[in-house]
Order: C-alpha cells, then sequence, then structure tokens
C-alpha cells in the first residue's frame, strides 16, 4: 500500500473546491488535506490495500478539479439569482388568462384613448397648477424668508 | 418579466459577462454531456458545443442557441412566469401537506414472505390488531392535512384479518369524506387470502382501490410468498381476474346503484431470485391484464436487512436486471402500449413534463412527514412506512408520536418530522446539489439509516444512489436516442 500524493499551487483551486473534489474520492482513500510553502498537500491513503495506478488516479483528481471549479463559479454567480427565483416561485400567481393579454383591437383602443387624454391635458390651461407642488410649510409658515 | 429585487451590481454584472444560468451537468455517454436546470428543463449537447456554450460561444441565430433560450439555459434571456409556474408545477408536494396516509392495522399475516417488512407475527391472536377508536384517531387526523386530496392506504399485515375495523374505519372515512368536502381516495393492500365475495362487493360499493403482490409466475412468485394454506399465486390471480373484469366498464352496478371502479394494481417485490427472470415476470404481468409494472430495488431496512445475506444483490446486479426489463417493456410496446414500468414514468414525468408525479420516495425534501404518514396498529405515528419498519427493530428515529395525545400542530412540530426534512433536503448534500439528476431526485433518510447510521447519507458510498443514478442513465440515454419509445409511457 503506498500513499499518493497530489500537490497544488495554492492560487490555482479555492479550498472548497479542492475540499469537494477530495470527499468524492473518500469511498476509496482516505485523504488528508495540509497547507504547507504555498501549496495544498492531498494525501491519498487507500482503504483496503489495493495496488492504485497512480497516474490514472492523479488525472481523474485534476479532471474533476477542474471540472469543479467551472461549477463552483456558475453556483457563486448565480446564488442570488438562485435564491430570488426559488423565493418568488414560492409566491408565484399565474395572470389570469384575462389579465395581461390584450387582443391587438384592445391594445389599438387603449393606445387612442391614452393619446386622447394626453390631448386633452395638453390643451387645459395649466395655470396654478404648480400651486399644488408646493408643501404645507411653504404655504402657510410664519417664517417665510 | 424584468428582474427586480437583483442588487444593482449584480444586474451590471448579468449583462456584461454571465451568460450561464444555475445548470449542472454530466457526461451520460461518450461526446454527450446532459445539462439540466432548477426547474427540470434538459438539453444533451456534444462536448464541442458544451464548451461552446460555457465559454458563451453559440452563435445566437444558431438552432442550439433557440432551444437553449426557450427551455431557459440562456441567463440573459430567463422567462421568469415560465420559470415561477414550471418550479412550482415540478415541486407541487410542497404547497399541498400529507396526502398519503397508512393506516397499518394489524401485524398479523398468513404468509409468510422471504422479505416481509411488515414483521408479520402469523396469522392467530389479536394483540397487534388496530382498534376503531384508533382507526378512528388516524383518519381524523388525515382529514386535517392541508392537501385537499388525500389518500388513505389500509395494510398491514393483512389488512382483510381485521376486517371489522377495516370496514368500519371505510365507512367512517367516506362519512367524513362529505361531512369536510375533501377529496377521499382509499386504498386496501391485501393478499387476498381472507378474501370472498361479500368483503370484494363491500369494497366495490365503497370505491376502495385494490391492490396486491404479484412477484412473478407462479414458481417465483410462491417461492417468495410461502403460504402454509394454499396457493398463494393462484388466489392472487382468482382476485385480479375477479377485480380487473369488473373494472372494465369503469362502474360497478348493484342494488340500482353505480359506483366507479378502479383497476386493481399489483406491485414486485425483487429478490435475488427475481434477477434470473426479467423476461418471465413482465409477461406475467402482460398475461394477467395488469398494464404497469413497478421494478423498485428491494430496500435493506427492518426484517430484509436481517436477511440481505440471502435475498439482497447489488446495486449493479439490480441494475442490469433493471436494463433487461426496460428494454424488453420497449420491445414489447413497438406497436402500441401494452405495459408500462413504474419508475421510468414516474422519473419521465418529471423529465418531459416538469410534473410532479406524486411519487413520495423521490423528492426534496423527502416526503416523510410532509407527504404522507404512517398510523402503527397501536396508535404510534411515524414519518413514512419504512420509519415503522425500522421502529420494529428498535430504532425510534421516525417516531412522531401516539395517536392519543398529539395534535395536527404537533406532527409536524415533532423532530422526526424536522429531522426527515432537513435531512433529505438535497440544497444541503455536497454531492446532491451539484448533481446533474437533482431536479428529479431525492434521497431516504431511513434507509441512509439503516446502511449508514446517520439520516444525512453519504452518496459516495451510497446503493440507492448508484442505482437511481444509474437509472437516470439509461432513459436520458434512450431519450437521446429514441424518444418515442420511451414517451408512450407518459401518453394520456
Amino acid at each position: 500500500m503506498k500513499d499518493l500524493r497530489i500537490l497544488i499551487k495554492n492560487n490555482e483551486y479555492t479550498l472548497e473546491v479542492i475540499r469537494y473534489v477530495s470527499y468524492t474520492f473518500s469511498n476509496n482513500f482516505w485523504v488528508y488535506i495540509r497547507k504547507n510553502n504555498g501549496y495544498i498537500i492531498i494525501e491519498l491513503t487507500p482503504m483496503n490495500n489495493q495496488k492504485i495506478d497512480e497516474k490514472k488516479i492523479k488525472k481523474e483528481f485534476f479532471e474533476k478539479l477542474n471540472e469543479e471549479k467551472k461549477m463552483q463559479k456558475i453556483i457563486d454567480e448565480n446564488i442570488k439569482l438562485r435564491e430570488f427565483i426559488i423565493k418568488n416561485s414560492f409566491n408565484y400567481q399565474p395572470p389570469k388568462p384575462s389579465e395581461g393579454f390584450l387582443t391587438k383591437e384592445e391594445e389599438e383602443e387603449l393606445e387612442r384613448l391614452i393619446k386622447e387624454v394626453e390631448e386633452e391635458l395638453k390643451g387645459e390651461n395649466m395655470e396654478g397648477l404648480d400651486e399644488i407642488k408646493r408643501t404645507w410649510e411653504e404655504k402657510h409658515s410664519k417664517n417665510k424668508s | 418579466m424584468k428582474l427586480k429585487g437583483l442588487g444593482k451590481k449584480n444586474t451590471q454584472k448579468t449583462k456584461a459577462d454571465i451568460t450561464i444560468p444555475q445548470i449542472r451537468w454530466r457526461k451520460i455517454s461518450k461526446n454527450k454531456i446532459l445539462i439540466t436546470n432548477d426547474i427540470g428543463k434538459w438539453v444533451i449537447l456534444n462536448e464541442l458545443d458544451f464548451k461552446k456554450y460555457l465559454e458563451n460561444r453559440i452563435p445566437e441565430n444558431s438552432k442550439t442557441y433557440k432551444i437553449l433560450e426557450e427551455k431557459q439555459f440562456i441567463r440573459t434571456k430567463l422567462n421568469f412566469d415560465e420559470i415561477y409556474s414550471t418550479y412550482q408545477k415540478l415541486n407541487s408536494y410542497l404547497f399541498r401537506g400529507p396526502y398519503l396516509h397508512i393506516i397499518v392495522l394489524t401485524l398479523r399475516c398468513n404468509h409468510k414472505c422471504v422479505y416481509c417488512q411488515s414483521q408479520a407475527i402469523g396469522e392467530e391472536g389479536n394483540k397487534t390488531d388496530m382498534s376503531f377508536n384508533t382507526a378512528k384517531k388516524a383518519i381524523d387526523i388525515a382529514f386535517q392535512s392541508t392537501s385537499p386530496n388525500i389518500t388513505i392506504e389500509f395494510q398491514g399485515g393483512e389488512p382483510l384479518l381485521n376486517w371489522d375495523v377495516l370496514q368500519k374505519s371505510i365507512e367512517y372515512a367516506r362519512k367524513k369524506e362529505k361531512e369536510e368536502n375533501k377529496k377521499l381516495f382509499l386504498s386496501v393492500v391485501s393478499n387476498f387470502s381472507k378474501m370472498d365475495k361479500e368483503k370484494a362487493e363491500f369494497l366495490l360499493k365503497n370505491e376502495v382501490s385494490i391492490c396486491t403482490s404479484l412477484d412473478g409466475p407462479e414458481h417465483l412468485h410462491n417461492k417468495n410468498r410461502i403460504y402454509n394454506a394454499g396457493n398463494s399465486y393462484e388466489i392472487t390471480l382468482k382476485w385480479l381476474k375477479y377485480f380487473r373484469e369488473i373494472s372494465k366498464s369503469g362502474t360497478y352496478k348493484i342494488d340500482g346503484k353505480e359506483y366507479r371502479v378502479f383497476k386493481p394494481s399489483a406491485l414486485l417485490t425483487v429478490t435475488r431470485e427475481t434477477l434470473n427472470y426479467p423476461k418471465e415476470v413482465v409477461d406475467e404481468y402482460i398475461k394477467n391484464g395488469i398494464d404497469s409494472i413497478f421494478i423498485r430495488p428491494l430496500s435493506p431496512i427492518g426484517f430484509a436487512r436481517k436477511v440481505w445475506d440471502k435475498i439482497g444483490y447489488s446495486a449493479e446486479e439490480f441494475l442490469d436486471f433493471y436494463q433487461k426489463v426496460l428494454d424488453y417493456i420497449i420491445s414489447k410496446n413497438k406497436n402500441g402500449l401494452i405495459i408500462k414500468e413504474k419508475t421510468a414514468e414516474l422519473l419521465l414525468r418529471k423529465i418531459e413534463k416538469q410534473e410532479d408525479p406524486g411519487f413520495v420516495d423521490l423528492r426534496c425534501p423527502c416526503g416523510g412527514g410532509i407527504g404522507q404518514l404512517a398510523y402503527n396498529y397501536d396508535g404510534n405515528i411515524y414519518t413514512c412506512d419504512e420509519g415503522r419498519m425500522v421502529a420494529q427493530e428498535g430504532n425510534d428515529l421516525f417516531l412522531i408520536g401516539n395517536i392519543k395525545d398529539i395534535s395536527y400542530k404537533d406532527i409536524f412540530n415533532s423532530e422526526a418530522v424536522k429531522g426527515c426534512s432537513i435531512s433529505s433536503n438535497l440544497e444541503s448534500q455536497h454531492t446532491c446539489f451539484r448533481c446533474v439528476y437533482r431536479p428529479y431526485c431525492g434521497v431516504c433518510p431511513v434507509i441512509n439509516c439503516e446502511t449508514e447510521n446517520s439520516p444525512v447519507g453519504n452518496n459516495i458510498i451510497s446503493q440507492r444512489c448508484k442505482i437511481y443514478m444509474r437509472i437516470l442513465d439509461i432513459i436520458f440515454n434512450k431519450l437521446d436516442k429514441n424518444k418515442k419509445n420511451l414517451l408512450n409511457m407518459i401518453e394520456e
């Protein structure tokens, strides 16, 4: 039985990624993870004294690291969006068929009415309308400047 | 719909360079990568296209891009209304409450099946019979469920051995149905050994659905289901035929009244012996006019765990059997649907229609407590029937309490129900969260407890995980090659 050592540069993969990939090897190996001089050292000790193909295991380990790195990036980028979607899915009320969907004729009618109201507003005497923008203090305060 | 509520920073980043929403992927065959998303939509890409997809290099005018967009795999083009409604549809069980209520009327049984998990204790005596008072309380709790539809399943042991209580319980439940305005579905699981015309008539008049066990051809059925007082296989077939004939017209007419009739169903338990007869079990079901066969692995829990060396098998052995059965069923269905395989059907409903098929075993969280409750003969309530079985072996982890001193609210505040939900939440299971089959799968805390001594399992070594992963691999490979072969199983 021989232990297998895998060296990974500290900044190449996050510890989270390394930990997850190590976990997936835990059915056949005891896995030890250590930090040393800018490297992460993974030690894989076979559980059942079985012979291991070092080259094959190392290749598999790095393939999984690269895969997990991609996955972790996607998870990190989507955490907020995912929470948002799930939260909204729980409260979602599908629109009733009559809501939110207008026929072409109804849309045209709506546009015509909006234009009509806009024209009416343009024609109205707007004088004095500014008065409503003033606050109660501005109108009635004794300490007017 | 606009994306409201997200931070400004996040929104800006989305527009700039994030094009992939939360996805998961897995290589399912040479050069084929399956990708899925949270709402259960899926696409199979070749390795080159998958690489391009991750790097946002798929041309917007290509067919592949259109498919990815339509199935919500392009983050900048998500249709939120569709996502929300599909999420609700796929996970509709989260919005209901427990609808399956299993009432164990007795532990007595006159069969001695090799795998029996009911811990049957023989036919004599009545110490393990449920009283009507207890059954009534169980039915009252079932009707308090927030679920608009409920199923009450009477089982045992052999429930017909406690006929008086079964009869009264059915009448009480039907009366309650009218008072509570809740849709009620009743079911009895019986080996038919105590069935007679009078009992059958009562069940038909009360629109009770009938389920039995059929373990394959005669030699196999009788080897698994030992019955000293007669031929279990012959009795099973006699009553299956009786109920099937009546169900053909869809109604049962008697005394000038009409009652709804359901097709009788049968369950197959796969033991090591069964693995030798994949075609024969399918032929047996077809021969007897049963249009659905449920190929499930035997669970190493309760009594079956004790005799696992004799009747159990490895995940690989089961999968080999499953593949043979499915291939055989597909070949039989080539000229029109004759028989469905239930596991494939349940999964296909999720995969193809993003529907919740109402199957409590494959959910997140599992159905224990929040989807089903099991009431033992003595009034003890468990999160599920499997939880009840392991309690018979001395593990009370899934015991919620006793019916005599528990309220509906207490049930959901119990440690058993909360523990079951937490331990089966795939979001917190490292491998499950990343698994491409996350939207379709679920874990079982009871099996985890029995095989790994913890309700939170380790899916790296779980045989159950291996089985469902491989079954889903088989299904997706078949969908990729010839969809039509499988999809007839979910056609209405």
